[in-house]
């Protein structure tokens, strides 16, 4: 062996369930600015597939019928999409981590425990504090895309949420620090034996808070 | 010596400078050399001239780009950190604490071997480049600044025990590469089959009359065995294509040599080294606790041969296979004891390999058989190729990719051992990826509609290195193993980077 430090053994079936009991929702007006981010980008678009369509032969690829169907799930995906995932866009603060569901019909729960959490940055653009909604982003040492952010909270939620994970942060680095110091395990809570497995990613309206 | 006030580098370390400018800036130099001889020759200058002019132009540029970038470098050491003031114009300043430095490589450029310096390499986490080279150190001097950054990074992250254990044995050889070893591996490498289509495309680019040139070069041969007609023409392509074949294998072989030469990796109480070389000598050396991912290749080359190359993967995010830390030509048995002993898995029995959720081989199908059906229906519809024709066409592509999913499915696997996690996948060559759980960062659970229905989940570990993804596997595992990352990454006492 390399080296020799302690490594204790868990038993899969006695370990907390990942998923939280309540999810919290996103504030609805995000869906709206979404769509109005996607706006020009779906009109610049619309022209540019209808100016194909009517330059090039109607048999091929410039059918009408073609040119307006494309435009038709282009529009569904810019303006009426947004709405639809953010129902089932959600986030959980729990003890030791934090929790983020997405998709409609491709759903990913992602977690980030707080021990893992480099920093934690708040911020909105300017449509956004109009509203008064913000975005966080946490990010880990996993690089850009192990970072996760969660986007539509409501600003004074997104400062409270900040605090939150920078007490849980300095807490972790203390309790870590005496059990360094202590050669024992971190002084979190064992894990609940009784937890229950569910069999399934639940669908959004049965965990709405 | 080791300055602790600003210091400028050795006078050698021009070499080094001139290189680096040299590398960054030859496609300067090239279209220097080419716009300006364009130029000048519509001003009506003798030949000879223009290119005399551009080339001492040219010389001149990089003298100046090096001796600037060797005045305007100084650099300090303190008890934590190392930092480096670099830049007139633009100036830049980094400190590079030693608790954040991943690797400390010492290389010997040929040029530095007579003269015993070394050029000192520190990568640290999160960039895309080295971040630091301290260029012509003596050999003492570079070895002081290592064994100084790894003591200090011994006390301040790990156990005591680590570095004390009796039961390690300091210098001990893991694994060596001999002649044979390295004939495998240039065998095996991707260089010698990319070779023979590159030697190819640039024969075919030769100019008609160069190119009989080399065939009447190759057919002189052949005139003496056979005369003319059918078996000569059959016999130059057949000693063509042994020729280049030939060719690139001893070129790879060759380079192969270049690189790996002497390669020795020692295990010593806290780290693994290495050093290979034949020209230049290149030292490195990795803390297995600073190991984020492992990842055991075989191309089918290398399965024929019974090698592998281990490649072990740091937060550095620099880790192309030039610089990262590679072990070539290992055995899968002794790949999978340097695995244990960087995950310290000890003793435990290894799991046997899990196949992925059958529902894999379901979507597969789905997506294999039913989208490439409406792909060449609307090819059809809108090419009007007769049908009998498309039908093939379908029929041999439905073929053909049930062998591949059937292949494919039946390589996917993964295991648990302790906290480690391993995925093995691959059709020809495979490809095994492991992280230990304490590493992760993040856990992502993913669900398809199609995965919904069959209850089944792809997770996803991220890790300071990268990710490794667990694929259709049934849900109430994917949330056992969700759990676990999640437990560890928050209860572990280990460092993990």
């Amino acid at each position: 062996m390399l080296a020799s430090t302690d490594n204790p053994e868990f038993s899969p079936d006695q370990l907390p369930e990942p998923e939280p009991r309540q999810w919290h929702s996103l504030r609805p007006v995000q869906a709206w600015l979404e769509c109005l981010g996607n706006l020009p980008f779906a009109l610049i678009l619309t022209a540019g597939i209808w100016f194909a369509s009517m330059t090039t032969r109607p048999d091929l690829i410039g059918h009408p019928a073609l040119a307006a169907t494309v435009t038709a799930l282009l529009w569904f995906r810019m303006l009426i999409y947004p709405h639809i995932a953010l129902r089932h866009r959600g986030y959980a603060v729990r003890e030791r981590d934090i929790v983020f569901r997405s998709g409609w019909l491709w759903r990913r729960i992602s977690l980030v425990s707080y021990s893992r959490i480099q920093h934690v940055e708040v911020g909105q653009g300017p449509m956004q504090r109009q509203f008064e909604v913000s975005w966080i982003k946490l990010f880990t040492a996993g690089g850009a895309l192990g970072d996760l952010t969660i986007n539509g909270l409501a600003a004074e939620e997104a400062a409270r949420v900040e605090q939150w994970i920078g007490e849980r942060i300095d807490s972790h680095a203390r309790a870590l620090q005496q059990a360094l110091g202590n050669d024992e395990d971190v002084g979190i809570a064992e894990p609940d034996a009784d937890a229950e497995l569910k069999t399934e990613i639940q669908a959004p309206e049965a965990n709405k808070p | 010596m080791i300055p602790s006030q600003w210091s400028r580098l050795s006078l050698w370390s021009m070499l080094s400078f001139l290189v680096q400018a040299l590398k960054a800036g030859w496609q300067l130099l090239v279209a220097w050399v080419i716009g300006g001889s364009s130029f000048l020759q519509r001003s009506e200058l003798e030949g000879s001239s223009i290119w005399m002019a551009l080339a001492a132009g040219g010389l001149f540029l990089l003298a100046v780009q090096t001796v600037w970038s060797w005045l305007f470098f100084r650099w300090r050491v303190d008890s934590q950190r190392v930092e480096i003031a670099k830049g007139l114009l633009f100036r830049s300043q980094l400190q590079l604490s030693f608790d954040r430095i991943q690797r400390v490589d010492v290389t010997t450029p040929l040029w530095y071997r007579p003269l015993s310096r070394v050029n000192l390499v520190l990568e640290s986490a999160g960039s895309s480049q080295k971040e630091v080279t301290l260029a012509a150190l003596r050999i003492d001097d570079a070895e002081a600044l290592r064994t100084q950054i790894r003591g200090h990074q011994a006390s301040s992250t790990e156990p005591a025990s680590e570095l004390t254990a009796q039961d390690h044995d300091p210098g001990d050889i893991v694994h060596r590469l001999d002649f044979a070893a390295l004939v495998k591996i240039g065998l095996s490498t991707p260089t010698a089959l990319v070779a023979f289509p590159v030697l190819w495309g640039l024969y075919a680019q030769l100019p008609n009359d160069r190119r009989t040139q080399v065939e009447n070069w190759l057919q002189g041969p052949l005139h003496q065995l056979a005369d003319g007609g059918l078996l000569q023409q059959w016999g130059f392509w057949i000693l063509t294509l042994l020729m280049l074949v030939l060719l690139s294998l001893v070129s790879s072989i060759a380079l192969t040599t270049l690189r790996w030469y002497g390669f020795v990796l020692r295990r010593h109480s806290a780290v693994l080294r290495q050093r290979a070389g034949l020209l230049s000598v290149r030292e490195q050396d990795v803390r297995p606790i600073k190991v984020q991912q492992i990842v055991y290749r075989r191309n089918p080359l290398q399965r024929l041969l019974g090698i592998g190359q281990l490649k072990l993967t740091q937060a550095s995010s620099s880790e192309n296979e030039k610089t990262a830390f590679v072990v070539p030509g290992i055995g899968p048995e002794q790949a999978q004891w340097l695995q244990d002993a960087i995950h310290q898995t000890g003793d435990r029995e290894h799991d046997p390999w899990q196949s992925i959720s059958n529902s894999w081989y379901g979507m597969a199908i789905r997506f294999g058989l039913v989208f490439p059906f409406l792909v060449m229906t609307l090819a059809f519809w809108l090419t009007g190729a007769s049908a009998l024709t498309m039908l093939l066409a379908g029929l041999a592509w439905s073929l053909g990719f049930l062998v591949w999913a059937r292949r494919r499915y039946s390589l996917w696997s993964w295991r648990r051992n302790a906290d480690v996690i391993a995925v093995r996948s691959g059709l020809l060559g495979t490809r095994e990826v492991s992280v230990d759980l304490c590493r992760v960062q993040r856990v992502d659970m993913h669900q398809s509609p199609y995965q919904r229905r069959r209850r089944v989940a792809t997770v996803v570990f991220w890790v300071p290195s990268g990710h490794i993804q667990l694929p259709f596997i049934p849900m109430s595992t994917a949330r056992q193993l969700t759990a676990l990352g999640m437990w560890r990454a928050a209860t572990t006492t280990r460092a993990w980077m």
